[in-house]
């Protein structure tokens, strides 16, 4: 046996470390993920409800096994907020999931980047879906992903405080809504909010710029995603908008429901005016279970030049990496099937994207007759193969604007540096 | 000639001669194979870790491209990058509001559990609590009670003080993301303290009663002094933790108002996560670490100025 003293101790675990050292940064490289037993892995970020679990575990996983009948199913539920630190991990570690449920304006950004695997010729018939909800699809007229469902960014209003307040036509532009919210505002003899006029909290700040930009005529960026347009001076003017309730004194930042509990503010007559994603009037109706919930709500979308629906949403894609990309896309065409699509997305408060579908009489989200009628004014955000990199930059820009830390024209214009430097990354 | 006996370049001074064996070479080896597992889990999971970010720091990683080397780049770019220098200044801001604080409350609340009170158990778990909840739990419970019409707020209005953006307002969130660290971390600082405390000699302070010393006087000339040993614990413990605390920003802020808490690990975990920018996330982390490194040598060298003085 070898003499063990600390210097061949020594010279043993630092060669061990040099090994290991070189093993994990060669993990770095590209890699394929597992599968290779026949299973599928699938990263979603919705079914995680006890209703979408069984939607997925059962109908879905029921239909995907009619073909691959010796196939698992692994599945990762998650939440939207650790989505990307999910992919950027399993990319480097080679153990991203097959099948990947992603957010509208993702595609680019990683088919990019060779992450997302181009559709087959068999996924390829797209004439049942919108046209505004397949596009964020896209990338380079290739078809990377379906749509799942689709959440739009509706404005929900306390139609009792419109009728308290004597206003009886809906707000048609930027300076009607923020009359209506400024009217609406009732205040504490000490100065803080009985009413706040708006909740501005209720919907992602970024994505109400980007309604706001498109109403007023504006662009994110150029066709090919490469060229930043937002600094003009309808970004400018939105940007203004969004920010220009806090400066009424209509709201503040600090007028916000808890995390969990959809149109709480509104609900709870703490606010008036409500700009929400869809979902949350889907879930409240659904937990409501045809209750009085939500008969004094009405709906209506933000208007400028023309109005303007943002729409956000859940596509479906399958890592190019996949061992079992036959399997993955199999998986892919069950959950994305039009039955399959109706039973994920209701419980969930989601629309499914279909066009005929749309209509269907089983949805039970109220806002979904606005929905369905406003498709032409939709607008998605990303378009630029940086978009994971800009899209966080927005909100702490606005954010800036509405407390007065940066004027409109400088947040603009740092905004417009970083987005370039991202771009230029590419 | 003869050659001298030693070459004088061969020679060992005392001080560097070789000590000479006590153990025999099976004891050594038992030591050996007792520190083997320790070593292995601090290389494999603690050294590799470094050692791979020291590397990757240097290249160009993405994620879905291999890395290639690229030199100094990332720290170049992270050095003229206003965000991670806001970062660093913010974090910086944070750890000095945090850690004197926390260790002055706890001295003060283990001197105090320190005195025999009556419910002294009860005292100790209840101070001790906080640290031992889930970060993530104990920020979504003040999240609640900071919100625009919380607890906090409405304790506030009840005796006429207006309501305060805690987690909103661009100059008072980060002073409410340091009031939960002090919260929490006072706990752990407490129990060090009152360990400390309950082993310190009974005879100084008879001593200093005979000699007509009040309790402020025994307090500043003895229990202070005396306690140095762990006041230097807690003050690298509480500052490295400082510099790595996250959870609080990543549920209650998201480092937000416009960017105000913005700590460096929530901003390497943005390079890392959000930007999919490993490399540039790496060369982030070993900033951190060296700054780390330096603000511990400082303390361990200041303090250990102190002790030589006394």
């Amino acid at each position: 046996m070898t003499n063990l003293n600390r210097r061949t101790f020594l010279r043993a675990t630092a060669a061990a470390s040099i090994s290991a050292t070189s093993l994990s940064l060669a993990a770095c490289g590209n890699s394929s993920s597992g599968g290779g037993d026949g299973s599928v892995s699938v990263l979603t970020p919705v079914f995680a409800n006890a209703a979408g679990k069984k939607v997925l575990e059962g109908r879905i996983t029921k239909d995907f096994h009619g073909k691959h009948p010796d196939a698992k199913v692994r599945i990762d539920y998650s939440t939207w907020d650790v989505l990307p630190e999910k992919i950027s991990t399993g990319l480097a570690g080679g153990t991203l999931a097959d099948v990947l449920m992603v957010g509208f304006g993702w595609v680019p950004p990683f088919a990019e980047k060779n992450a997302f695997a181009e559709l087959p010729t068999s996924l390829r018939a797209t004439s049942g879906y919108l046209d505004q909800v397949i596009a964020p699809a896209r990338y380079l007229d290739k078809i990377y992903a379906l749509p799942l469902g689709v959440d739009p960014i509706v404005v929900a209003y306390r139609k009792d405080h419109f009728e308290e307040a004597g206003i009886t036509k809906l707000p048609r532009s930027f300076e009607e809504l923020r009359a209506a919210a400024k009217e609406l505002t009732r205040r504490k003899s000490g100065g803080g909010f009985k009413r706040a006029g708006i909740d501005i909290t209720a919907a992602n700040l970024r994505q109400q710029w980007i309604t706001a930009l498109d109403a007023c005529g504006g662009r994110m960026f150029d066709a090919e995603g490469t060229k930043v347009l937002f600094d003009s001076d309808k970004g400018a003017q939105a940007l203004d908008f969004v920010s220009g309730f806090v400066k009424d004194g209509s709201t503040s930042l600090a007028v916000r429901g808890s995390q969990g509990l959809p149109l709480e503010t509104l609900r709870n007559g703490i606010c008036s005016i409500y700009p929400t994603a869809a979902s949350a009037i889907g879930q409240t109706a659904v937990l409501a279970e045809g209750g009085k919930e939500l008969e004094n709500i009405g709906y209506f979308l933000i208007e400028e030049s023309k109005p303007s629906m943002f729409v956000g949403g859940t596509l479906v894609t399958v890592n190019k990496r996949a061992r079992n990309q036959e399997a993955a896309f199999d998986l892919l065409r069950a959950v994305t099937a039009k039955k399959a699509s109706l039973a994920a997305t209701d419980p969930n408060g989601y629309l499914p994207p279909f066009g005929d579908i749309a209509a269907d009489k089983t949805i039970r989200n109220p806002a979904a007759p606005l929905i369905r009628d406003s498709f032409r004014y939709s607008v998605s955000e990303g378009g630029s193969p940086a978009w994971m990199e800009i899209r966080e930059m927005i909100n702490p820009a606005i954010e800036a604007v509405i407390t007065g830390k940066q004027t409109t024209e400088k947040a603009l214009a740092s905004l417009r540096q970083q987005a370039e430097v991202a771009i230029g990354r590419i | 000639m003869s050659a001298p006996d030693t070459a004088p370049s061969r020679q060992r001074s005392p001080l560097r001669a070789r000590r000479p064996r006590s153990l025999s070479r099976g004891q050594r080896r038992a030591g050996v194979l007792f520190a083997l597992p320790g070593t292995l889990h601090i290389g494999l999971w603690i050294g590799l870790p470094v050692l791979a970010a020291v590397v990757l720091s240097f290249t160009d990683y993405n994620v879905f491209k291999s890395p290639e080397f690229i030199g100094m780049g990332n720290y170049q770019e992270i050095f003229s990058d206003g965000e991670f220098l806001r970062s660093l200044r913010t974090t910086l801001f944070y750890a000095v509001g945090t850690v004197p604080v926390t260790m002055a409350l706890s001295l003060g609340l283990a001197v105090l559990l320190n005195q025999g009170i009556r419910g002294q158990g009860f005292f100790r778990t209840a101070i001790y609590l906080p640290q031992i909840t889930a970060t993530v739990a104990v920020a979504l419970v003040w999240s609640y009670m900071l919100q625009g019409d919380g607890l906090a707020n409405r304790m506030l209005n009840a005796i006429g003080i207006d309501s305060v953006d805690w987690l909103t307002d661009p100059s008072v969130a980060l002073f409410s993301v340091i009031l939960i660290s002090v919260w929490q971390g006072i706990g752990f600082n407490t129990l060090i303290y009152l360990a400390a405390l309950q082993g310190l000699p009974g005879d100084l302070y008879e001593a200093a009663a005979i000699d007509g010393a009040g309790a402020w006087r025994k307090f500043i000339s003895i229990t202070v002094p005396m306690l140095k040993p762990a006041t230097f614990f807690v003050l690298i413990t509480s500052t490295v933790g400082a510099f790595q605390a996250f959870d609080q920003v990543y549920v209650l802020t998201r480092g937000g108002p416009a960017y105000a808490t913005t700590l460096t690990t929530y901003e390497i975990y943005k390079s890392g996560f959000s930007d999919f920018r490993l490399g540039v996330a790496c060369a982030q982390s070993v900033v951190l670490l060296i700054a780390l490194i330096v603000l511990t040598a400082v303390n361990t060298r200041t303090m250990g100025e102190a002790r030589d003085g006394n």
